[in-house]
């Protein structure tokens, strides 16, 4: 697996920017006064990564993001989760991407539903009780919007470069 | 796992409304368990057990629980109970989370404090008895 | 046509994840109000519709009470009496003669003029301590129910003694919270005063409460569960109030005979009586008394007052023994090391 200059200068870009939006949705007001309910802004990222430069690179991303993001958030125990979570969207969506009809929105909102069901995994883990598993139903309620708004955000993404490497 | 890049397709179909729904069944999969212990009657009181690390700490009938302080993981929290519900009054932790959730009154609801890994959680009439003497 | 099932989907989904929102709270939940008066935390549950107002009234009753009965607070009925040797009060005179009566009762064993006594160990203070025998005989010369009178609505102290209605007044305001509650046409409440439980009629649905009893070694845990409705249950354990100097643990029951904690054989007593007063007063005096005390006392408000009450004791070998009238009532723990047996008296 050999990496282009371009194809590194990329991924550290792209993982600069996820690492840009989770750190801007932290100043969104908490839409519940639960743990983990978010926006996922940096999913954003993710998808498009998946898309654009395949799978390895979108991990890769990923990875970097949430050990960064928890060096940065001086929070050593916010990386169990953020991995976990990421891991889980992760690997729902290279499933979910190989299936040519399904559109960004589809592959979002698994990824999304996956993000949260990684969380609450985590949270039990860390807690020792399956008491975090009561919010996982209303939790994978908002995936679905807030993977229906990662999926709108990535296709105008994707319409954009497509309309910028046509020009 | 190394795939190609692709092009997406970039309108939503009807392949996607099913992952929408397989979610949603999800989630009320999920849902059906607690909701049903929420509904089910309950003869009296409700018991307030609190635990840290997974570790029982105490479990007494709600009307008598009145406040406790638990300290672990370098965190400090109050619980409260008053008016036939228990809430976190005061925390030190960073998030606060587990004092916006508020108050919880039905059996099967829980407060969650990760930082602290504490967990308050009403479970439906203990066995056998609606309240404590002694 | 396919955006337009996406569409009703996400409306469908938005709806279902409203109702996560409210929901009603109060099923047979009843209301519970949280007083903190009389040196302890009370917690008052009511069922029916007329709960709440019922609880205010009841929450204020509480508090004119404790107003009155507080000897550490100057403007109270007890206090004046306590200062000036003689006070004239109609409330405070009639629980003033109950508490004279079960003291003649227990001989002595229940004793409201132990005050002095009280204050020297300090239990409920910061610094409690051991006081010497010289000590607690100078102080114990101020004790006696014969230094209390009664006579219509007027209370007298001789001799330097002091009253201090502690062991009753819990029981007491349970019997006026339970009055204030039933006039205001509650059927079914649980009056916790700080452990010691009153209850009004029976559940919602009917069937009677089952009250846990403490386990004395072991109060997280329990002795078994009492099934009772309309009537008052009682506990006076060593491992409630206390403090450990030098290794010796001191509980709070002072024999008002020796000045010193009780000991009696027992390590607890519970009593199930229907009037909150005496079930307060009688625990006190039956774990001064000991196991054969209290039964006898038991037979003797049965033949002279018609007052039945019944008992659990929790011996200090072991043993837990309750009266006849809890046989069919009281159910062992299944767990523990306790021998139980019933008293067929």
């Amino acid at each position: 697996m050999r990496f282009s200059t371009k194809a590194i200068t990329t991924c550290a870009v792209l993982a600069a920017l996820a690492l840009a939006l989770s750190y801007l949705e932290a100043f969104f007001p908490p839409l519940l006064p639960l743990p983990g309910v978010k926006l996922g802004l940096a999913n954003i990222v993710t998808v498009y990564a998946l898309y654009a430069l395949g799978a390895s690179s979108a991990l890769a991303i990923l990875v970097v993001r949430c050990l960064l993001g928890s060096l940065f958030a001086g929070n050593a125990s916010s990386l169990l989760f953020s991995l976990l979570g990421g891991l889980a969207a992760m690997l729902v969506m290279i499933a979910l991407h190989a299936l040519p009809r399904l559109s960004v929105y589809g592959v979002s909102v698994g990824g999304a539903a996956a993000h949260n069901c990684g969380q609450v995994a985590a949270a039990m883990l860390t807690l020792g009780s399956a008491a975090p598993l009561a919010y996982l139903p209303f939790l994978l309620l908002v995936s679905v919007f807030t993977g229906a708004l990662t999926g709108f955000v990535a296709a105008l993404l994707f319409r954009a470069m497509r309309h910028a490497r046509a020009k | 796992m190394s795939t190609k890049p692709s092009s997406p397709e970039l309108r939503p179909n009807r392949y996607d409304a099913l992952v929408v729904l397989v979610v949603l069944a999800l989630a009320a999969a999920l849902a059906v368990r607690p909701f049903l212990a929420a509904r089910a009657p309950q003869s009296g009181a409700l018991t307030v057990v609190v635990s840290a690390d997974g570790q029982e700490l105490d479990r007494l009938p709600l009307a008598q629980f009145g406040t406790h302080t638990y300290a672990n993981n370098g965190y400090t929290l109050t619980v409260t109970a008053a008016g036939g519900a228990v809430s976190v009054t005061q925390s030190d932790c960073p998030g606060q989370d587990c004092v916006h959730s508020g108050a919880i009154s039905r059996a099967g609801q829980s407060i969650v404090c990760l930082p602290a890994r504490i967990v308050v959680e009403l479970v439906g009439a203990a066995d056998g008895y609606d309240l404590v003497t002694g | 046509m396919t955006k337009r099932m996406l569409t009703a989907v996400l409306t469908v989904a938005l709806a279902l994840s409203l109702t996560a929102c409210g929901g009603r709270t109060q099923q047979e939940a009843g209301e519970t109000r949280t007083v903190y008066t009389m040196d302890t935390v009370m917690n008052l549950t009511a069922y029916g519709e007329n709960a709440s107002a019922a609880l205010d009234a009841a929450e204020e009753t509480l508090r004119t009470l404790d107003a009155k009965l507080d000897r550490h607070d100057k403007a109270s009925a007890v206090s004046a009496l306590n200062r000036d040797g003689t006070v004239e009060d109609a409330e405070l005179a009639q629980l003033t003669d109950i508490a004279r009566t079960i003291g003649e009762l227990s001989g002595g064993a229940f004793d409201p003029t132990v005050a002095p006594v009280m204050d020297a160990w300090d239990f409920t203070g910061d610094a409690p301590r051991v006081p010497s025998d010289e000590e607690l005989s100078a102080l114990l010369a101020h004790v006696g129910l014969e230094k209390l009178s009664v006579d219509g609505n007027t209370i007298a102290l001789s001799d330097g003694a002091q009253l201090d209605l502690g062991g009753i007044a819990k029981g007491y305001a349970g019997d006026a919270v339970r009055t204030v509650l039933a006039e205001l046409n509650v059927t079914s409440a649980v009056i916790d005063l700080g452990g010691d439980v009153g209850l009004l009629g029976a559940k919602p649905d009917g069937s009677d409460w089952r009250v846990a009893v403490k386990d004395p070694a072991d109060p997280s845990e329990f002795l078994g569960v009492l099934t009772a409705a309309d009537t008052f249950v009682v506990t006076s354990g060593i491992y409630e109030r206390g403090f450990e100097e030098n290794g010796v643990r001191y509980h709070h029951i002072i024999d008002p005979k020796t000045g010193k904690p009780a000991e009696s054989g027992l390590v607890s007593v519970t009593v199930v009586c229907g009037d909150g007063a005496w079930a307060d007063a009688l625990s006190t005096a039956c774990f001064v008394l000991g196991e054969a005390g209290s039964l006898a006392l038991r037979d003797t408000l049965a033949a002279e007052k018609n007052l039945r009450i019944e008992l659990i004791l929790v011996t200090d070998d072991g043993h837990v023994r309750y009266t006849a009238g809890l046989a069919e009532r009281f159910e062992p723990s299944e767990e523990g090391t306790y021998v139980y047996e019933a008293i067929i008296a």
